[in-house]
């Protein structure tokens, strides 16, 4: 009895399927565009520096650009101009989030994460830098796809990690069905923690089973601070381990001071220790002084003499036959 | 004048006040800054974390927490290739800073690098499975082109790179070869040199003790390498075919040799049932040739 009663219901809808929807004869201008419902994630990420990064530096913050479809442009900013001007910056752009390069003496550089109206933000020093364009990273992924990120363990256990960690999150993924990313999964961030530092590395998924290369670029982010506002606020969480480079560079010097006060002693030491001249010792070396031919006259001249008191000069007798059968 | 007098005046008393409370004690005192504090307010991070987290479901952000993937086999042999290379180096060049392997920073670099690898590798095994059960595409086709983050120009030049370290690769290895190859055959050169005139020696001294009557045993100048089947097999032939003496005119025909009739055995008589060898179905040539003449015709 059921049988025939379903197979007609599915008649009908298949006729539905099959009649096109027609379209309206009239259309107005002024109606507003269909709306796409598809892009939720809404993130945008101004991306800039302030003046006297360096060329690598430089290089680097192009990278990110590159792989991060959501980001935007921001001419170089003054150095004398207050951090807190960014969040007005960002509000131009219409950007929710910010990325700011700060490079400091032109050889450290500071990177600064920010949530940018109502914070946190976090200060890097970044370290060991390598560009995407180093000959050594052989992968290569499309530009703008969506990266898988992968966390270390560790960046769940104590809160100033997970707060890191969401804040990485919200910069480095490209949302879904942004209009300028592509809709495959072909590279992998990874962000680890080792040494108290983030080490970021991007590989590209060469198969399914794990296969990878490396496309760079390479970064670690030594964190120095987290403030609760965006560029600004009170601090929430300061790195015990950090010390600045220029402190570090400092205590190299100091070092190789100590190094060089250390030798400068012990040569004036070795000096005073071993003066005048020990190894002049051996009795018979004035013989080998001087012209050998004077020196056997001279001999001959002593023998003469010494025929009259032999016994004491017995041993240099013996030595003027010797240097004569010579 | 009076003012510094009067501030030291004030310190001197509070250090007497700190003396007779038994605060100081004895001796050189020093002040001590105190150790600087860090800030890590626990709360703050966990409200701020909480206000600013993303409710988005997890296909919005795509973040893992994942721990390292086990380490693959052939991994862990170019770990082991490394770890053995390496070793290799330091031994043989001793200019190099010598460290041990738990310190050297370049076998570190290495084992921090596979570590992160194992990272992705493992993100990777979790992440595609669960993109494909939502249906998502994850590999892009062949014939779709897009923009790549590095330039096909950037490519190639690594690509020129990479060839260009394989063939400096080979030849290296291959002199390698050679050398070891060169190596080797002088050493056998030496041995085989050695040997000879370790045998020889030995000769010489079987010689002179023959010579002088210590030993009549001759067996020395057959070869020491010849096996006893051999020697006695070379004794029968020598027995037969004749060894040493003169060679021409031994083959001749002699008188006695002539008149030996000792091989000599009279034909037997012919059995008169048997006929020959039996008659053979083949006719003889002439018959033959006649035959086929008449089955051509």
């Amino acid at each position: 009895m059921k049988k025939p009663l379903k197979r007609r219901r599915n008649d009908t809808e298949t006729e539905k399927k099959a009649e096109p929807e027609p379209l309206p004869a009239v259309r107005h201008s002024d109606e507003p565009p269909p709306k796409k419902i598809k892009w939720v994630n809404k993130q945008r990420v101004l991306v800039f520096s302030s003046r006297g990064i360096s060329h690598r530096d430089r290089h680097l913050m192009e990278d990110l650009k590159k792989l991060m479809p959501h980001h935007k442009p921001e001419s170089k900013m003054e150095r004398s101009k207050n951090l807190s001007v960014v969040n007005e910056m960002c509000e131009m752009k219409n950007c929710n989030k910010a990325v700011m390069f700060e490079g400091r003496r032109k050889m450290d550089l500071y990177m600064w994460l920010a949530n940018v109206p109502n914070g946190p933000s976090a200060k890097f020093l970044v370290e060991n830098v390598y560009t995407m364009s180093e000959i050594k990273l052989t992968g290569n992924c499309l530009r703008g796809s969506r990266p898988l990120l992968s966390f270390d363990p560790t960046f769940t256990e104590k809160p100033h990690y997970t707060l890191l960690k969401e804040l990485l999150t919200q910069i480095f993924g490209v949302p879904k069905h942004h209009p300028k990313s592509q809709p495959f999964f072909d590279h992998v961030y990874t962000f680890t923690l080792l040494d108290n530092r983030i080490w970021f590395r991007n590989f590209q998924i060469l198969s399914e089973d794990g296969a990878l290369a490396e496309v760079g670029p390479r970064f670690v982010l030594n964190p120095v601070k987290i403030f609760s506002g965006s560029f600004g606020g009170a601090a929430l969480w300061e790195n015990p381990f950090y010390v600045s480079p220029a402190k570090y560079r400092q205590q190299i010097r100091l070092s190789a001071k100590n190094k060089y006060l250390n030798r400068v002693q012990q040569k004036a030491h070795a000096s005073t220790a071993n003066s005048g001249d020990g190894y002049k010792m051996t009795p018979l070396d004035d013989i080998f002084e001087g012209d050998p031919l004077e020196k056997a006259q001279q001999i001959e001249e002593e023998k003469t003499e010494i025929k009259e008191k032999p016994k004491k000069v017995l041993k240099k007798k013996r030595f003027g036959k010797k240097k004569k059968q010579k | 004048m009076s003012s510094s007098e009067s501030e030291l005046s004030d310190s001197d008393v509070e250090l007497q006040e700190a003396f007779a409370e038994g605060r100081l004690k004895p001796g050189l005192n020093k002040v001590e800054a105190a150790p600087k504090q860090f800030v890590n307010n626990v709360g703050g991070l966990r409200q701020k974390l909480a206000e600013f987290k993303s409710s988005l479901p997890w296909i919005e952000n795509l973040d893992l927490v994942n721990k390292q993937a086990p380490l693959a086999p052939e991994l862990a042999a170019q770990l082991l290739i490394h770890e053995e290379k390496r070793e290799n180096q330091l031994k043989n060049n001793k200019k190099l800073p010598q460290v041990d392997p738990s310190a050297d920073p370049v076998l570190n670099d290495f084992k921090r690098e596979t570590m992160f690898h194992r990272q992705a590798q493992a993100a990777v095994m979790e992440a595609l499975p669960r993109l494909k059960a939502m249906g998502l595409k994850t590999i892009r086709p062949d014939d779709y082109f897009a923009e790549m983050a590095k330039t096909d120009e950037h490519m190639q030049k690594i690509r020129a790179h990479l060839m260009q370290k394989q063939v400096a690769k080979q030849r290296s290895e291959r002199v390698k070869q050679l050398r070891a190859q060169r190596k080797e055959g002088k050493m056998l050169q030496v041995q085989a040199k050695l040997e000879r005139q370790k045998e020889k020696k030995a000769m010489l001294d079987q010689v002179k003790k023959v010579r002088k009557g210590q030993s009549k045993d001759l067996g020395f100048l057959d070869g020491k390498n010849k096996s006893k089947k051999a020697i006695e097999k070379r004794k029968i032939r020598d027995k037969k075919f004749g060894f040493g003496g003169k060679k021409r005119g031994s083959k001749l025909n002699t008188k006695d040799s002539a008149a030996d009739i000792s091989e000599y055995r009279r034909p037997k008589k012919p059995v008169p049932g048997k006929k020959g060898k039996g008659a053979s179905k083949r006719p003889g040539k002439n018959r033959r040739i006649k035959n086929r003449a008449k089955g051509k015709r």
